[in-house]
């Protein structure tokens, strides 16, 4: 079933509002007052509702994210500050929850298309295209390497031929990818579409939100 | 390692290092000596190369296991503008599809993780040279990785307030680790790819006769003016980002402060 936010919102104006909320909540003084802390509770909790991630893909994602998070608060621990170290890990914690919120509501394929409407940089816009058109191909010819290896006999942990090999293919399809797109005369992707009126005006408001969170007490 | 939102909370100094990141990761990009159009469809396959290792962990010990970055073997075999692109796609992709690294810290993490590893590699090569392009890629990782967690670590400090031995210690320490690691498996697949597929190691090969002169943007002179307007960029935003500093706190309320002078008195 599609999420409201999907129905709602463009991938581009998806991408814009996750990145003014991420942005407005992950600079925000939280800890200084209940009501900071209570309203972003409030904004992951409709992301959440809004978004409909799934709950293990939620989980999973949510538990790698913050094992960085983890890494990264150590040092505020070791030095003692452990009411920073809360003040930060809450911080990003909450960031991560609405990035993975409107992350949820984003397929491969809407991703090249939001950021060539954002006028993102052709190159990269068009790099992030050839991944993820090339992901799944790449990721079967990993896995036919490691089969190869099993049926030859190989047990225990791979080593740095599987890499090298992968690398290999990899580069020969890129070949063939970038010969297949100059014989259909494609180029880099052209900016595409604009952003709705709904997608400027969720913009807006997420912003208006995110400055209120900012300079509320 | 990467940075996730809301670790570094001033805005100034998340200004500055993006802008900076995003200024050098540009730079390297454009030093290659491919037409741009070309490098795209190209680097975005790799990318694909970089996302699926990454998805093959090493055992380290029993019940632990690390996984490579990939950016020692990219740079080798596809040289740093193409490797930096291809990394940047990557991160793009870790952070809006998977909140793998922060939205909001794209060009701190750009630095971290691309430019400065594949500059290291890129260096070691054009330091010990064509034979001893394996042994290049595996120092050039590691320095790389220690070169990642020394600005990460910068980073930390100057934006998070973080004590300097505690920041620096801790995330040089854990990177130089991994990094010993991934140096010696990156200079094992360079070593297997240098004796099987001489070709595809990028120091090899001659410049592609497919693309025409006049789409080949590296003339000297282009290059060069190019590169000095890149590291002016990069200069102004370390300078806007060291001239905002002493608004900026490592303490939550900076921003709120600073609005507060400069609102009329109710």
């Amino acid at each position: 079933m599609t999420s409201p936010l999907s129905r709602w919102l463009s991938p581009a104006g998806r991408v814009l509002c996750a990145a003014i909320a991420v942005a407005s909540v992950a600079t925000a003084p939280l800890f200084e007052s209940r009501i900071r802390i209570g309203a972003v509770m409030m904004a992951i909790a409709a992301a959440v509702v809004l978004g409909r991630p799934r709950a293990r893909w939620l989980a999973r994602r949510g538990a790698a994210a913050g094992l960085a998070v983890v890494a990264l608060v150590i040092p505020f621990v070791l030095a003692g500050q452990t009411a920073r170290a809360a003040d930060v890990a809450f911080r990003a914690a909450a960031a991560i929850a609405l990035a993975l919120s409107f992350a949820a509501t984003l397929s491969l394929a809407e991703l090249p298309r939001a950021l060539a409407t954002l006028r993102a940089p052709r190159a990269l816009s068009g790099a992030v295209h050839a991944l993820l058109w090339q992901l799944e191909h790449v990721g079967d010819e990993g896995r036919s390497l490691l089969l190869a290896r099993r049926l030859r006999g190989a047990r225990g942990a791979f080593g740095p031929e599987v890499l090298s090999s992968l690398l290999a293919r990899t580069a020969a399809r890129a070949e063939r990818v970038e010969v297949a797109l100059a014989l259909r005369g494609v180029q880099t992707p052209e900016t595409s579409g604009r952003l709705s009126r709904g997608d400027i005006a969720a913009s807006v408001a997420v912003l208006v939100l995110g400055i209120a969170l900012h300079l509320g007490a | 390692m990467h940075l996730a939102d809301g670790i570094v909370s001033s805005p100034a100094i998340l200004l500055g290092l993006n802008a900076a990141g995003a200024a050098l990761a540009v730079l390297a990009i454009r030093s290659e000596e491919q037409s741009p159009s070309r490098s795209v469809a190209f680097a975005g396959t790799l990318a694909a190369f970089v996302l699926a290792a990454q998805g093959l962990n090493v055992p380290l010990v029993p019940g632990a296991s690390a996984h490579v970055i990939g950016a020692g073997l990219l740079t080798v075999a596809v040289g740093p503008g193409r490797a930096v692109l291809a990394l940047l796609a990557v991160l793009l992709v870790q952070a809006l599809l998977f909140a793998d690294g922060g939205i909001t810290v794209l060009g701190i993490n750009a630095l971290n993780i691309a430019v400065l590893p594949v500059l290291a590699v890129h260096s070691m090569q054009k330091l010990l040279g064509r034979r001893h392009v394996a042994l290049a890629a595996g120092l050039g990782t590691f320095l790389g990785n220690v070169a990642g967690a020394t600005s990460l670590g910068a980073t930390l400090v100057l934006g998070a307030g973080v004590s300097a031995k505690l920041a620096l210690g801790f995330l040089i320490g854990v990177q130089a680790l991994a990094g010993v690691v991934e140096g010696v498996f990156t200079a094992m697949a360079v070593r297997h790819l240098a004796q099987r597929m001489p070709s595809l190691i990028a120091a090899n090969r001659q410049r592609d006769p497919r693309v025409p002169a006049r789409l080949d943007r590296s003339t000297d002179d282009a290059r060069s003016s190019e590169s000095r307007r890149g590291l002016a960029w990069a200069a102004v935003a370390m300078g806007i980002a060291l001239a905002l500093l002493p608004f900026a706190s490592a303490t939550p309320d900076a921003l709120a402060r600073v609005l507060e002078q400069v609102r009329p008195a109710p």
